[in-house]
């Protein structure tokens, strides 16, 4: 199993009280609770933090776009792929994601995306998503042609690295009468594609197809949820005729070590809780505005994620297995019995949660690094899933 | 007068024989011409050029955008800007610019330039620019919306980085419902904003505006032509606006080569400079000015000055008319001074690596220059405004 740094850059400076006034920090909360002198402190941290991933050996390191929020201060994640470009040599730098389809240009994340592939040498992963529902508000984009869009975004920009320019592309949304990008990705024929989902046999059908084969995320769910999605790409895989490899599987997490179970717990309480409680907070008409999902994804994603918006406490998380928190022990015996259900290929850790201070951040990525990872590492097979296992459970589900 | 470093990082390999078979090497000349392999060294090394502008003592860096040609591999400025961020310490690092009009989502650029700026501790400076006609074809834009659209682009980008969110903008060109920019840029009330131009007297009128005196760039004129807009900057100021503009308000870019002797720089810079203006920059006229994107009156202004870059140049040409600057320490020296004395140029922004030039040629130039003419020309125009106080 690779495994990969995740960092979110938070607003760590975010008053916990703010949803006294706002019933989100995203979209309707003022940008003038934004202190650009802390946000010029923050991002040096965070990009020390990111690049100290590579010291300690991760095998990557991950970046992503959400817009308008203290959640995660990337609105573009290409600027911050592209500040570890040089300062980085040798992780492989992934974008998770850009929303291709939510601008009328895609062709410019296509030319940046190109751009850092080549700077880097080709240590680019370019992350596709279609961007949660509250960046339809950012941008001021059309929820309901969302899934329309992620797929002809995605085939222009697949023809423009692959395919000799200037041609011309005519899509629904989508018109340009010369396509010819300079520069053309480093790796051939374009970098990995990878596709961070929240659960939606959709986009599973769609990443599985054997055209793609794109690696699957599955991002901050109850373990249970991570199986079922894992299994239903293997199955959807096996149903198109071929057997999906590990590195097809991917789950990003919270993680925290300390030296002990007590102590991390404690340790990690205040920020995970509010990471939870304050930072994923939105109304459900932000998150899914109308038209953004299928209904029969839209029912699903209600019945899995549907306690995200209650309260939760950070004994309810581990257990459910939404976040690993323990000694070094716990935490590599964790990801060995998840690793030993769904045989992944790559485990993203996002090592800083919320309010936690660099010096949490940093000993429990040192832990990790030194305790956990080797093993992690090491860790090789396909997981339990038998064919034709999971196809009751995901046909219900559906 | 201070002095930036300008970089085009063009596709130093191009084959120069390209325009047997195409008109342009921008939109049409087919990106199959670009080896990847060669584009990781040619991106490392500028960016080595632009960090080791810094530490030879260069005020600013500057970065650009231009789509889909061999000119200059920077479709978005925004990543070599980013890459440079933390790589760099004192320089500022000018974008110069981006086309925020060109795209429907501008506030993503609005959002990308706080995050440099915060990033590099107020370090920024956001060129704004409308893109030359060429990006018109590569971004599917219409050119006869170019003005409107750069203008509704800024006031929403400055309203953006100034007012606060969440608000609606509801504009002819821009509909958003909720901006709400995170985060906001680090300097108050914004970035400086800097308008490079090809001479155009709408954009000096527009820069020149009491609630903007944003930076004119002349890029590449004879030396006549920046002398010349220069003084419209200055003369619309004070005539229509009635105030004096600064030396800090006006620039001007231009290739620039220093070799050890006058002899040797002219030959040293000749074919790369003469490449850089026959074939790089190479262009067939709709391309550059396609219908709308000018106004009738600057259309006429722009064919007069620069009407001669479609014909073939040679080296000594490119300097007598002073549209390149090149010669021995001693030639540059004294020729900046005059190009000051005579245009009040605030900022030089000085393109060393020229089309096909090698590394080792561009950073002796960059050498002699850091060491032998920047001393100088930095006092340039300072001694006048010192007198002045």
């Amino acid at each position: 199993m690779k495994i990969f740094l995740f960092h979110l850059m938070p607003y760590a400076y975010i008053d916990t009280d703010y949803d006294r006034d706002y019933n989100s920090c995203w979209v309707t909360y003022p940008n003038s609770n934004f202190d650009p002198q802390k946000g010029h402190e923050l991002y040096n941290r965070y990009l020390d933090e990111i690049e100290y991933a590579e010291e300690l050996g991760f095998d990557g390191v991950c970046v992503n776009e959400h817009h308008q929020n203290a959640y995660g201060l990337m609105p573009s994640p290409v600027v911050m792929a592209a500040a570890l470009a040089r300062q980085t040599e040798r992780v492989k730098i992934a974008i998770l994601g850009n929303a291709f389809g939510i601008r009328d240009h895609p062709m410019t994340l296509a030319e940046e995306h190109a751009m850092i592939d080549c700077i880097t040498g080709g240590r680019l992963i370019s992350g596709m998503v279609r961007g949660l529902g509250c960046e339809y508000f950012s941008l001021g984009s059309n929820p309901a042609f969302s899934h329309e869009r992620f797929h002809e975004a995605h085939d222009l920009v697949i023809r423009a690295w692959t395919e000799e320019g200037p041609f011309a592309f005519e899509g629904k949304h989508y018109h340009f009468e010369y396509v010819n990008t300079w520069p053309r990705p480093f790796q051939q024929p374009h970098p990995p594609i990878w596709v961070p989902s929240q659960g939606s046999q959709e986009t599973i059908d769609w990443a599985s197809h054997p055209d793609r084969k794109y690696t699957y995320l599955q991002t901050y769910s109850p373990f249970q949820n991570v199986i079922r999605f894992h299994n239903a790409y293997r199955q959807r895989a096996h149903d198109y005729g071929y057997e999906a490899a590990s590195d097809q599987l991917g789950w990003a997490a919270p993680i925290y070590v300390a030296e002990t179970d007590e102590q991390a717990v404690d340790e990690v309480r205040p920020h995970v809780e509010t990471f939870f409680n304050k930072l994923l907070r939105y109304p459900p008409e932000m998150l899914l505005p109308p038209g953004y999902m299928s209904v029969s994804s839209y029912k699903r994603i209600l019945k899995t994620k549907s306690s995200l918006v209650s309260t939760h406490t950070v004994e309810s998380l581990i257990e459910r297995g939404v976040i690993i928190v323990g000694s070094p022990e716990t935490v590599r015996k964790r990801l060995a019995e998840c690793h030993a259900e769904v045989g992944l290929g790559y485990f993203l850790g996002m090592f800083q949660i919320a309010t936690m201070p660099t010096a949490l951040a940093r000993r429990s990525m040192e832990l990790f690094a030194e305790h956990v990872m080797p093993a992690a590492m090491a860790l090789e097979g396909a997981g339990r899933w038998q064919p034709g296992e999971t196809l009751a459970e995901t046909a219900s589900a559906g | 007068m201070k002095c930036f470093l300008f970089h085009l990082m063009p596709y130093a390999c191009l084959d120069l024989d390209y325009d047997k078979k195409y008109k342009a090497s921008w939109v049409v000349y087919p990106n199959s011409n670009f080896d990847p392999k060669v584009g990781f060294e040619l991106y490392n090394t500028y960016l080595d050029e632009l960090e080791m502008g810094e530490e030879l003592g260069f005020d600013g860096l500057c970065v650009n955008e231009h789509h889909q040609n061999a000119y200059g591999l920077m479709p978005s400025p925004i990543v070599p800007a980013a890459a440079l961020a933390r790589r760099t310490s004192k320089a500022k690092i000018a974008v110069l610019g981006n086309a925020f009009g060109l795209r429907e989502h501008p506030l993503t650029l609005a959002e990308e330039h706080a995050m440099l700026d915060c990033i590099t501790g107020g370090r920024l400076i956001s060129g704004m620019v409308r893109g030359i006609g060429a990006e018109y074809y590569s971004m599917g834009a219409n050119p006869a919306f170019s003005h409107e659209r750069f203008h509704e682009a800024h006031d929403l980008v400055i309203r953006a980085w100034t007012d606060e969110g969440p608000f609606a903008f509801e504009g002819k060109h821009y509909h958003f419902e909720y901006v709400n920019v995170w985060p906001r840029p680090y300097q108050k009330p914004h970035p400086p904003i800097w308008c490079p131009s090809q001479g155009s007297l709408e954009t000096i009128e527009w820069a020149a505006r009491p609630d903007h005196r944003y930076t004119y760039l002349q890029t590449y004129s004879p030396f006549e032509a920046v002398k010349k807009f220069l003084h419209m900057y200055r003369d619309v100021a004070r005539d229509q606006y009635g105030y004096e503009a600064t030396d800090s308000q006006v620039g001007w870019a231009a290739p620039i080569y220093v070799g050890e002797t006058d002899e040797k720089a002219m030959e040293e810079a000749r074919p790369h400079a003469e490449a850089f203006f026959n074939k790089f920059l190479r262009m067939t006229p709709e391309m550059l000015l396609p219908p709308g994107y000018l106004s009738l009156r600057s259309y006429k202004n722009v064919m007069q000055h620069k009407g001669g870059l479609s014909k073939v140049r040679s080296m000594e040409e490119l300097v007598e008319t002073g549209i390149v600057v090149c010669g021995s320490p001693d030639t540059v020296r004294k020729r900046l001074e005059y190009c000051q004395r005579e245009a009040g140029v605030g900022t030089f922004l000085g393109m060393f690596q020229i089309a096909s030039m090698p590394h080792d040629m561009t950073v002796a130039s960059m050498k002699r220059f850091a060491e032998e003419v920047m001393p100088a020309v930095k006092q340039f125009g300072e001694q006048e405004s010192v007198a002045a106080e």
